[in-house]
């Protein structure tokens, strides 16, 4: 994205005065405004969309008031849009509360690190074709290691509160994400295996135009694994002991109030849609469509990428309304239960996944190595396969 | 002021030299493993910093060795202190001298 | 290699290390050395090894800075401080620690480098040498086991018998 704001600032700025626009600084700066403006309104959207469908699914019709004076009671869906705006301003004009006897440092920094690890796996989502803020050529280990930076804000937020109950929900919470990091890591490693990179553009592009030929196929195993620990990781339903509001009080979040609460609050959901746009970029073929089955062929790559990114929102968007569609059918595990669930279940279907994987890149790439027993298993999956 | 490999491994040092300052100073048992992930580090830093200025791959494949080593080493560890605390109620290595005469 | 970069961070590396070794509150100082970790991946990046600088982060920060945490809070109190300890005993272990610093900084900048240009190092060319028989199988091999063993050993030492 820099360096398409660079070149669009070279043509529309005139050398001159006006020359320290195009400098290298003011380029970030213009692609962080981007990237925060997207996340504030994604967020709010997703957060309206939450309320809105688990109404639903709960027969019921959502938040309906605070909206269009004159749209409001006649249409259901456009009835309270600007609710989560009301809802972000209350939080705002909360009093901001420090209990006496905390660990002041610790506990002013949990919230900031747990939003800061939130806000940084935006940087290696890859939006639209040649369109995402920067390409690692890592991004994959990048995303896991900033998302384990979360586990360590929620433990400092547990012990900083100087409450049995934040610190029960904050270890229980810490032990249920570290403890599926490791299923989720495995599960991504197959389509990493299968495109052969760790950057996230370039796993996109490995997986072709043709929806058969995503990573959803032979790693089917490893997509349900992937969003049931990404599910966990975010600490979303059914997931949630740890901050269940009939179970620890509120858990980890129990002195927080105020915009502090807003910031765990936020970065879950924040949380929520990355997990869900990774998931669509490895599994689910990212920003690529089957334009040429439509006989639909772009005039300018300008076209080409707000295409591709209306896509990929598109299917991220399709996984988040699956998320919350299981967040609000399943009822909530117990820790033990929890546990028992991811190191004994998830993690060996992981690790069946990852052979799957591995096996299909021996039997469909023709540079496998020339082991017999390689050769004998790759032509019985290539006849199979044909 | 071109930064050569003489400043990576100056630092490298010193590091050593700080987490050995934690481990021979401290008595909470936890302190002293940190002090150890220093001495870790510092050794991991020397390593990278040969891989990119000698051109030796083998210095960045070790140091993900140390990684591995240091983390199943603080696993330990931990586990070590859990079971001292259980014993003792307390984790001051000061303290814990049953063998000595 | 920007000069920019390096003295604040190895500044700031070496700062949160006396945190680490010198702060009386315990959890303070394990958030430096969560510090310390973040400073030593951002040197790692300026070495222009990306892979170990994310593997640095998600395995020492994300892991065993967690574990060592875990460890702490299962142990303390929040206010606690750790007791004193004899000023004798401070005196002779800075004077150790010096003596060595100054004997290593000293054999480090007596040595004359032969520096080579850099070809970057792939992720690819790192998994190949995992696997090159002539390269780091074994190792890797025995780190695998010994991974292993480390994981049963812990479960065991920490065991709990219940009553």
């Amino acid at each position: 994205m820099g360096d398409r704001i660079k070149n669009l600032l070279d043509s529309v700025i005139p050398s001159g005065p006006l020359d320290f626009v195009r400098s290298d600084a003011v380029v970030m700066l213009l692609v962080m405004g981007i990237i925060l403006g997207f996340i504030s309104v994604s967020v709010l959207f997703l957060i309206w969309l939450e309320r809105k469908v688990s109404a639903r699914i709960q027969r019921r019709m959502g938040p309906m008031m605070a909206g269009i004076p004159w749209l409001s009671e006649k249409s259901m869906w456009l009835g309270g849009i600007f609710q989560t705006m009301a809802d972000a301003i209350k939080l705002l004009i909360k009093e901001d509360l420090m209990p006496a006897e905390v660990d002041r440092l610790v506990w002013f920094m949990a919230p900031v690190l747990v939003f800061t690890a939130s806000l940084m796996t935006y940087v290696v989502i890859p939006f639209g074709q040649d369109f995402g803020v920067s390409d690692l050529n890592v991004g994959v280990l990048y995303l896991l290691a900033v998302s384990s930076m979360t586990v360590l804000g929620i433990m400092m937020a547990g012990w900083g509160s100087n409450n049995k109950y934040s610190l029960l929900g904050g270890l229980r919470s810490v032990a249920q994400m570290i403890s599926y990091e490791i299923p989720m890591i495995f599960a991504l490693l197959g389509p990493v295996l299968m495109a052969g990179t760790l950057s996230l553009q370039g796993i996109v592009k490995a997986q072709g135009e043709n929806p058969f030929g995503w990573f959803w196929i032979p790693n089917v195993i490893g997509f349900l694994v992937f969003l049931i620990a990404g599910t966990a990781e975010t600490n979303r339903p059914p997931f949630d002991l740890p901050e269940a509001e009939q179970e620890l009080v509120a858990g980890f979040v129990t002195e927080y109030s105020g915009m502090k609460f807003a910031m765990f609050f936020l970065a879950e959901f924040s949380n929520t849609f990355v997990v869900s746009a990774v998931a669509t970029t490895l599994f689910l073929g990212g920003w690529q469509f089957p334009w040429s089955w439509i006989g639909v062929t772009f005039g300018s790559p300008v076209t080409a990428t707000v295409a591709s990114i209306l896509v990929f929102l598109a299917k991220a968007y399709v996984i988040v309304f699956l998320l919350m569609w299981i967040r609000w059918t399943f009822p909530r595990l117990r820790v033990d239960q929890l546990m028992h669930f991811g190191w004994k279940v998830l993690l060996p279907f992981a690790f069946v996944n990852l052979m799957i994987a591995a096996l299909w890149v021996l039997a469909t790439t023709h540079s496998a190595p020339a082991a017999p027993a390689a050769k004998a298993m790759s032509v019985v999956m290539r006849s199979l396969l044909s | 002021m071109e930064v050569g490999l003489n400043h990576f491994l100056t630092l490298s040092v010193l590091l050593f030299a700080i987490g050995l300052y934690g481990v021979l100073t401290r008595r909470n048992a936890v302190a002293i493993l940190m002090s150890l992930e220093l001495m870790f580090n510092a050794a991991n830093i020397s390593l990278v910093a040969f891989t990119r200025f000698l051109n030796l791959p083998a210095g960045q494949v070790f140091a993900l060795f140390v990684v591995a080593v240091a983390g199943a080493e603080a696993t330990i560890g931990v586990a070590i202190v859990l079971s001292l605390y259980r014993n003792f109620r307390h984790i001051n290595v000061e303290e814990v001298d049953l063998l000595k005469w | 290699m920007s000069a920019y970069f390096f003295w604040p961070i190895a500044v700031f590396v070496l700062l949160s290390a006396i945190a680490v070794v010198r702060h009386p509150n315990i959890f303070h100082a394990g958030l430096s050395l969560v510090a310390t970790f973040g400073g030593v991946a951002a040197l790692y990046v300026m070495l222009e090894a990306h892979f170990l600088a994310a593997v640095q982060v998600l395995v020492y920060v994300g892991a065993i800075a967690v574990i060592l945490m875990f460890a702490v809070m299962l142990t303390q109190h929040l206010a606690s401080r750790e007791a004193d300890v004899p000023l004798s005993r401070h005196a002779t272990s800075f004077l150790i620690c010096a003596i060595l610093a100054a004997f290593g900084i000293s054999v480090v900048n007596a040595q004359t480098w032969s520096v080579k240009p850099f070809t970057y190092l792939e992720v690819k060319q790192i998994g190949h040498l995992f696997l090159d028989r002539n390269g780091f199988l074994l190792p890797f091999e025995l780190v695998a086991v010994l991974l292993l063993v480390a994981l049963v050993g812990a479960v065991l030492v920490a065991w709990k018998e219940s009553d």
